[in-house]
């Protein structure tokens, strides 16, 4: 079989494995942004929204940032030192201020879903209508421009390289001199392991998410923990909004997330929302996005390859179907005996 | 409770047609009536045909010669319809692409006889989908010539024999692009590879930086993108890998330039599309009484509609001797010397056999 052979070449070079870990970033964050929503009983369908408004706040601010502190010398003629110092100014406004947004918008559906008791689905989706005009018009607002931020002077996070690591050969080509953020999303795997698990907050998330009726029986208020959790929902979609136009690319571009909070949803359904199987199912997700990347150069019609992702998807879901529906029947079984 | 999300709810709607409308009156009625022209597009602010097409049709109303509206309609193609025939109730010529895949032409072959009064342009959009409908004028740029330079170039720079190319869409007007790309490649080296892909979208940046990613891992140094916004990613991909990029349409060398410096530096040059000149070539013979009905009106290199911009940073980024042989190069096509092919009306076995000859 020389097109499998062809496609083994493709996917066994150390670039491509570098590729799988950038792609999923932004999936990794919304998924653990729709785990904490998950895990307190609200479907946070808002990811993509959330997401899109933090993109673009981040690149605003750390374009508005930047310039305050360049104070109206243009980048090319000032001071090398102050130029750096402006940069990293506008890398942490960027990251707080686009951080904020999301969660912003997760507090917004929250306040929605629990303060008014309307349909977290129905809210969301408004939501995310929203958030596809609203960050138009606020663009249009900020830098005159209705398509891409190219008028904005963002910035971008560093890329880092890991020392001895990144001499190793293949390991230091796929593991170093990624971005700060794809570091950055594993560590928040662990981050959510230990927040859901290891603290009073998350017992408290997961007995409301379980049962809201047992968990206030014990006097536990529902209401404050599904805010917690929503406030932590929107700042993980914050940070994959922010990594989206200050690492992934380094601008803001209508409409940038794609699909991605609803792939990072899906990865989320498909892991069960536990930490380890959702970054586990987001990173297949980056693995066949990737491979439908490379694919493209094979003699296999391009409409094909662009499905690829999404009928990994699908047969993912149906996999994690039909292995949930088997779990729930051995029980059954048990119980019956 | 109900009221507010009611409120909310229209706030949603307030926020995405203030987002997508937004629509500009130029000029102001001065005794005799103006030619009344009325741009329908998804959006402005795409750096690429819609703005051309709207800065050549400003430019018109700026000299006094037109009323000029643009109605930008958002990504909700179910307005297609109601906005073209809102817009052809209202004024003299209406502009438009081939908008929601199709629907436009859909739209005009159904209705267009209906508005007698009203002319229909229809841009960068060759085919006859709309036949012998003498208000529906259709009028085609030719890509091919202007992506030839840009591939000639291409290869005249690249060190490696290895060149990007991504589109948006699978579509004959992308198509175009990429045959000009490829034969103006392979003239100038005929082993030339040419690594070809499409990101499926027009705004999907990320997915365009993923494929210019794959494009350098394979070797390429020059990446060239035919695909709106999302060609941007595509674009800096190889800035950020201290490659050269070649734009598409507008100069998008001088649209980074004042706030992108590093992404615009490694634009070497851009495969103009010039929309708004093809407009107002046409409204002006129509002022003046020359226009005549064709059922396709063709604009490139002879009518300075496509080229490739030969701007600063191109002057600064190809040696003379490249320069030199890219104006010989420019001459030949310019005298027919040498002809491009066309994707127009290509089978999609010899439009495969073109890519496969430059894998």
């Amino acid at each position: 079989m020389s097109l499998l052979s062809q496609i083994f070449d493709l996917l066994l070079t150390p670039a491509f494995a570098a590729s799988v870990l950038r792609i999923t970033t932004p999936i990794l964050f919304a998924a653990l942004g729709g785990l904490m929503a998950r895990r307190c009983g609200i479907m946070n369908l808002a990811l993509e929204g959330s997401m899109l408004t933090a993109s673009l706040f981040a690149v605003i601010a750390s374009a508005f940032a930047k310039k305050a502190v360049l104070g109206g010398v243009s980048a090319a003629q000032a001071d090398p030192a102050l130029v750096s110092k402006a940069t990293t100014v506008g890398i942490i406004a960027g990251f707080i201020v686009g951080t904020l947004a999301g969660i912003a918008i997760c507090m917004f559906l929250a306040y929605m879903a629990v303060g008014l008791r309307a349909d977290a689905y129905l809210a969301g989706l408004a939501i995310n209508t929203m958030a596809t005009g609203g960050t138009v018009f606020i663009l249009y607002m900020a830098a005159g421009e209705k398509g891409i931020s190219s008028s904005l002077d963002s910035c971008s996070m560093p890329f880092i390289n890991i020392p001895g690591l990144k001499d190793i050969p293949v390991l230091g080509e796929i593991f170093s001199g990624q971005n700060l953020m794809t570091y950055f999303a594993w560590i928040c795997v662990a981050v959510v392991y230990f927040i859901i698990f290891k603290t009073a907050t998350g017992l408290r998330i997961r007995a409301v998410g379980e049962n809201p009726n047992a968990a206030e029986s014990v006097g536990v208020n529902v209401k404050k923990v599904q805010y917690q959790a929503m406030a932590l929902s929107g700042l993980f979609c914050g940070f994959g909004g922010v990594s989206l136009s200050m690492s992934y690319v380094q601008f803001f571009s209508r409409g940038m997330t794609a699909g991605k909070g609803f792939i990072g949803m899906s990865a989320m359904n498909l892991g069960n929302a536990s930490p380890v199987g959702t970054a586990i199912a987001a990173f297949l997700f980056g693995f066949f996005d990737a491979m439908g990347n490379v694919m493209q150069s094979l003699a296999i019609p391009v409409q094909f390859v662009q499905a690829i992702p999404y009928v990994a998807t699908l047969v993912g879901l149906v996999v994690f179907a039909i292995a949930s529906d088997n779990k729930v029947k051995k029980l059954k079984a048990k119980q019956g005996k | 409770m109900k009221k507010l999300l009611a409120l909310v709810l229209a706030g949603v709607m307030a926020f995405s047609m203030v987002a997508c409308g937004g629509g500009e009156t130029e000029g102001e009625a001065e005794g005799e009536a103006k030619m009344t022209v009325n741009l329908v597009c998804t959006n402005l602010g795409d750096k690429s045909f819609n703005d051309s097409a709207d800065a050549g049709l400003k430019a018109l109303a700026d000299e006094g010669l037109i009323d000029y509206k643009v109605t930008e309609y958002g990504t909700d193609n179910s307005k297609v319809n109601i906005t073209l025939e809102e817009a052809a109730q209202d004024y003299d010529v209406v502009i438009c692409n081939n908008l929601g895949y199709g629907m436009a032409t859909a739209w005009l072959r159904e209705n267009a006889e209906t508005y007698p009064d009203t002319t229909f342009l229809v841009y960068d959009e060759p085919t006859d989908l709309v036949e012998n409908i003498q208000n529906v004028q259709m009028i085609a740029y030719k890509a091919n010539e202007s992506d030839f330079l840009a591939g000639a170039l291409a290869a005249l720079i690249s060190e490696t024999g290895v060149i990007g190319f991504v589109g948006g869409m699978e579509a004959p007007v992308i198509h175009d692009f990429l045959v000009g790309y490829i034969e103006g490649a392979q003239y100038v080296n005929p082993d030339i590879v040419v690594d070809v892909s499409y990101i499926g979208s027009y705004t999907d940046a990320g997915k365009g930086k993923d494929l210019g990613v794959v494009a350098l891992n394979k070797g390429a140094d020059v990446l060239h993108a035919v695909a709106g916004s999302a060609g941007n990613g595509y674009l800096e991909a190889a800035q950020e890998a201290g490659k050269l990029g070649i734009g598409v349409d507008s100069d998008q060398y001088e649209v980074f330039k004042a706030d992108k410096p590093e992404l615009a530096n490694s634009i070497v040059t851009s495969s103009l599309k010039d929309v708004g000149a093809s407009l107002a070539t046409i409204i002006k013979s129509m002022i003046d009484g020359t226009y005549t009905w064709e059922q396709c009106m063709w604009f490139g290199m002879a009518e300075d509609c496509a080229g490739i911009a030969e701007n600063e940073n191109y002057l600064k980024l190809v040696s003379a001797e490249d320069q030199a042989e890219f104006n010989a190069i420019k001459e030949k096509l310019a005298n027919g010397e040498i002809t491009v092919s066309t994707a127009y009306g290509m089978d999609a076995a010899t439009l495969n056999a073109i890519v496969e000859s430059a894998k």
